[in-house]
């Protein structure tokens, strides 16, 4: 017969119930249940279910009712909660470590799991990742070889030659600040994008309003994210049609995407169609390939057949090569040029094996101090198996104990974690736990509770009992051996982590006031958005020139500082015909001037000296370097650039706008005032805040609903290495942690160690052994395996750190001073524990420890 | 709640009430069904198989299984009957009962109820 209530609920009835009563109370179910079943088979289940429940849940009052009971929930259930929760109270101190070290490593495994799940998660909600890839393009000329992460526009035109492209849509960050405005209010926006009308076709968003295949098919339409809707309109709802000015041209609003995730390298705020016109060659190329093809199909030989298009280069020596990255993998690839940030895959691993650590180790010593704790209980367990107690029934015993346990200890991990999470995220500059989390993991994370709680059950089973615990009393055996090392393995890895913190802490510092060739102090920048006209931007830098506290004020084409995004463009170098690329800044003649960056031969751009705009060239150091002249030699040079040209007639000293992860390419200056970045330098003693307001004024004076965004230059630096020393107070958390728990650890084998060998210690006293005996005897047992361990340790961890260290042009040495300081610190703390525990041994009573009970 | 001695609880006395009305042909179900049939409020299975080993301890009610059957997924049914004991018993609290129902006067319950559940 098909009607079977559910198997679930009629196992819990077989394991709770009494033999004797089982048959008939379990026939009266089953009855029932066919009656309900006539009529709902899922209320039918659902009301067995409640039956079943009710008859064996562990609380009710009235013990006598409950004669149906077997003698294994009888004993043990409900009388084990009491046990359980009577021990903890006994042992208040071992057991409150026990918890909360467990509790501790918990929260650092959620919070390290969270950030190596954001990061490792960028751009997976497309359903067509698989088939979405970027486009990188290898720039190779005899100059200059560079990857940039932008592709030629036109390949989108080429698509119809390549049938594995189904689709192909191009993404362009807008690289000006974009002035909109919504009825009367202003916004400048920095997240303008430039895509396709197809752009629904590859990447899968959530429309809360619009149509993704027409939205953005007309010119002058716009799509926005809901937050940008909730900024202008105060709702994401019924926006369709509405009007916003972008750089005073009315867009109209064609579509609102919800629910953008943080981690994905598409951070838009709006979207607009490419403007008919080509206005820009590179862009984003993704492409999607079709369901059919693979990749190889598709990358094989790509480069030889867009070759034709690509003539006019490759006549002058540069060839391109193309690589199709899949979105899945952008955010952990190599930086390329004009790319988005990205995180080194490694230091994810790095996080995640950590994370796995600590807990591990806290489960260890969680282990280790549970042994000890049974050990301590023998003589109840044994009268309960005396009595006869089953297995099964001992069994049940640690599971509730555990449970209880580690049930609190999960408690406090989480609490811990919703406790510090606004703490952590500000230190870290990382916004924990901002996206929901999913089933699976939840579903997972239960999963592993359970095997956890069940090994440990199983384990404290299996030590209560096996017929001699002898072994636990040896310390000569393997597994004492095995324990002693765990211990060990602990303290290794608080050297390493004191080690680590310390390097990298060194080398971000050394970063950090290497000397970049230029002086941020003192300046205030602000930008420029290019909407904004010439006259009006030179009127405002002359009034700001002869402010009395500013010494001078500079105008440049870059996008923002930190940050060394300069222009690659054609350059004829020394009447050659051979057209190569180059780095290029535009700037204007106070630029030296106002960064204090030093000039090491000829002259700079000057008025005085009727410098005339494009007929002038300065370069850096690194490009008389490359070309291989001398100082003198290259004053004689000349270069043509957009059919401009004239002499170079300075060298500046190298200098960088960034923190020195790459080495100083070579850099050519051109003579133009217009930029995107005004940078103006107070002198010695000026007020910033005064200072500020009047430059405020002067700008709004001469740039009215033009937004005065500025910034200190110090401060954006400092922006920029917060993610170093983000990671920096990362590493020194964790190195706390672990050298916590290897405390810990130590502590409770110290504690095993007491214990069982009472007697013993009360025998060595009785015959006068002093303190110092005692710690002597302790010290012993480790000091040989934390020798042995900071050992192996130290060339491990040297190969690490030259291998960390080598990828930065600049980067600290490593001395051996910080190896031994480490390595003593971490056996004074250890000498320090065992000091304490010989000394607490010491003042215990003998005759408690000597009695015969 | 059953005390030790002879007193009964109000849900024990319907129980045995109900074995007594199906007279060796009672089981758990047939005697929820009948409890529910007469007063109207859902009998629990806890507290029927509660009730039923009591009062069986207390002698006031015997048990046997009965034979394999196909229903229930061949669980063997276990019949109830009033002992000797409980029919003692039942007979002397109703009498009792009775007693005390017959001496209220009949002025002091004015209103007329209907007979049967609400």
């Amino acid at each position: 017969m098909s009607l079977k209530p559910p198997s679930v609920f009629d196992s819990l009835l077989k394991w709770f119930c009494a033999q004797t009563e089982l048959e008939d109370i379990q026939g009266d179910l089953y009855e029932i249940y066919e009656e309900r079943a006539e009529t709902s088979k899922r209320k039918a289940n659902y009301l067995f279910a409640i039956d079943v429940l009710r008859l064996f849940l562990p609380f009710t009052k009235n013990k006598k009712r409950a004669t149906w009971l077997s003698e294994s929930y009888n004993f043990n259930f409900r009388n084990q909660i009491v046990v359980s929760i009577r021990y903890l109270k006994k042992y208040p101190f071992v057991n409150a470590l026990k918890i909360i070290g467990l509790g501790v490593a918990i929260s650092a495994f959620l919070y390290i799991s969270d950030y190596t799940r954001f990061h490792s998660n960028f751009d997976q909600f497309h359903e067509k990742k698989a088939r979405i890839y970027r486009i990188i393009t290898k720039v190779i000329s005899p100059d200059l070889i560079d990857e940039t992460a932008w592709s030629h526009a036109y390949i989108k035109e080429l698509m119809d030659e390549f049938p594995a492209m189904e689709q192909v849509v191009r993404l362009l960050k807008s690289e000006q600040v974009k002035h909109v405005s919504v009825g009367e209010m202003n916004f400048d926006e920095h997240a303008v994008f430039y895509t396709d009308e197809e752009f629904a076709e590859v990447f899968t968003y959530n429309w809360i309003d619009g149509d993704p295949v027409t939205a953005l098919s007309e010119p002058f339409s716009v799509v926005i994210t809901d937050q940008t809707a909730r900024k202008y309109f105060s709702t994401d709802q019924g926006l369709l049609g509405e009007i916003i000015r972008i750089n005073k041209e009315s867009y109209k609003v064609t579509g609102v995407i919800g629910d953008v995730p943080e981690n994905t390298d598409l951070n838009f705020d709006l979207l607009i169609p490419f403007p008919y016109y080509d206005f820009q060659d590179w862009s984003f190329v993704y492409v999607l390939l079709h369901p059919q093809a693979s990749i190889d199909q598709l990358s094989h030989g790509f480069a030889e057949s867009i070759l034709e298009w690509n003539d006019e280069f490759t006549s002058e020596g540069v060839s391109f090569e193309y690589e199709f990255e899949n979105i899945a993998d952008i955010h952990f690839s190599e930086p390329k040029l004009y790319d988005t940030p990205k995180v080194d895959k490694r230091r994810i691993l790095l996080f995640q094996l950590i994370g796995l650590v600590i807990l591990l180790i806290a489960i260890v010593n969680y282990v280790n101090l549970y042994t000890t704790q049974i050990m301590q209980r023998m003589n109840g367990i044994n009268i309960r198996m005396i009595v006869g107690a089953s297995k099964k029934q001992l069994f049940m015993q640690f599971a509730t104990d555990t449970f209880i346990y580690l049930g609190i200890a999960l408690s406090i991990g989480i609490l811990l974690t919703i406790g510090t999470k606004q703490l952590v995220g500000s230190q870290t500059g990382f916004n924990f736990f901002h996206n929901p989390i999913s089933t699976t993991y939840m579903s997972s994370a239960i999963g592993v509770f359970f095997l956890v709680l069940v090994s440990i059950s199983i384990y404290g089973l299996i030590l209560a009992t096996r017929q001699s615990n002898l072994s636990l009393f040896e310390t000569k055996t393997v597994k004492a051996h095995f324990r002693k090392g765990l211990v060990g393995v602990q303290f290794a890895l608080s050297f390493v982590m004191i080690l680590s913190t310390t390097v990298i802490y060194k080398q971000t510092s050394l970063l950090q006031n290497e000397d970049l060739g230029f002086d941020g102090n003192q300046i205030i920048s602000f930008q420029i958005p290019s909407y904004v006209q010439r006259h009006r931007i030179s009127a405002f830098k002359k009034e700001v020139a002869q402010l009395n506290f500013i010494q001078s004020i500079s105008q440049l084409n870059i996008n923002s500082i930190p940050g060394m995004d300069a222009d690659v463009d054609d350059y004829y170098i020394d009447n050659s015909d051979d057209r190569k690329l180059f780095e290029g800044l535009y700037v204007d003649e106070s630029f030296l001037e106002t960064l204090q960056i030093e000039l090491v031969a000829g002259e700079f751009f000057s008025k005085e000296k009727n410098h005339r705009p494009h007929e002038v060239f300065v370069v850096n150091e690194a490009f008389v370097k490359h070309m291989g002249w001398t100082l003198d030699e290259v004053l004689e040079k000349d270069i043509e650039i957009y059919s401009a040209g004239g002499p170079i007639i300075g060298v500046v000293k190298n200098f960088y706008f960034n923190s020195p992860h790459e080495l100083i390419q070579p850099l050519i200056l051109n003579y133009d005032v217009s930029g995107g970045l005004g940078l103006a330098r107070l002198n010695a003693n000026a007020d910033f805040g005064t200072s500020v307001d009047r430059i405020e004024l002067i700008w709004k004076d001469h740039l009215p609903n033009v937004p005065f965004n500025f910034s200190f230059l110090m401060t954006d630096y400092e922006e920029q290495f917060k993610q170093e020393q983000a990671t920096i107070n990362v590493f020194a958390i964790i190195a706390g942690l672990v050298i916590i728990l290897s405390l810990l650890g130590m502590y409770a084998i110290l504690l095993m160690l007491n214990k069982f060998r009472e007697k013993e210690l009360g025998i060595r006293k009785v015959n006068g052994a002093t303190q110092r005996d005692l710690f002597q005897l302790f010290s012993k047992e480790f000091v040989k395996v934390l020798t042995i361990s900071i050992a192996i340790s130290i060339p491990l961890l040297w190969y690490g750190m030259e291998n960390w260290l080598a990828k930065y042009p600049l980067r600290v040495t490593l001395n051996p001073l910080y190896f031994v300081l480490s390595a003593g610190l971490v056996m004074l703390v250890a000498n320090g524990v065992i000091y304490l525990q010989a000394h607490k041994s010491y003042k215990a009573n003998t005759v408690d420890a000597l009695k015969y009970e | 709640m059953g005390s030790k001695g002879k007193y009964l609880g109000e849900f024990e006395e319907m129980v045995l009430l109900a074995v007594g009305v199906q007279d060796n042909q009672a089981y758990g179900i047939s005697i929820k069904h009948k409890i529910e049939e007469i007063t109207g409020r859902t009998v629990s299975m806890g507290a029927l198989h509660a009730a039923l080993n009591r009062l069986e301890e207390k002698d006031y009610v015997s048990s046997k299984l009965g034979e394999a059957t196909k229903m229930r997924g061949g669980k063997r049914k276990r019949f109830y009957s009033v002992s000797v004991h409980g029919q003692k018993l039942i007979t002397d609290l109703m009498a009792q009962r009775q007693q005390l129902w017959e001496a209220i006067p009949k002025e002091a319950f004015t209103v007329r109820w209907t007979s049967g559940k609400k």
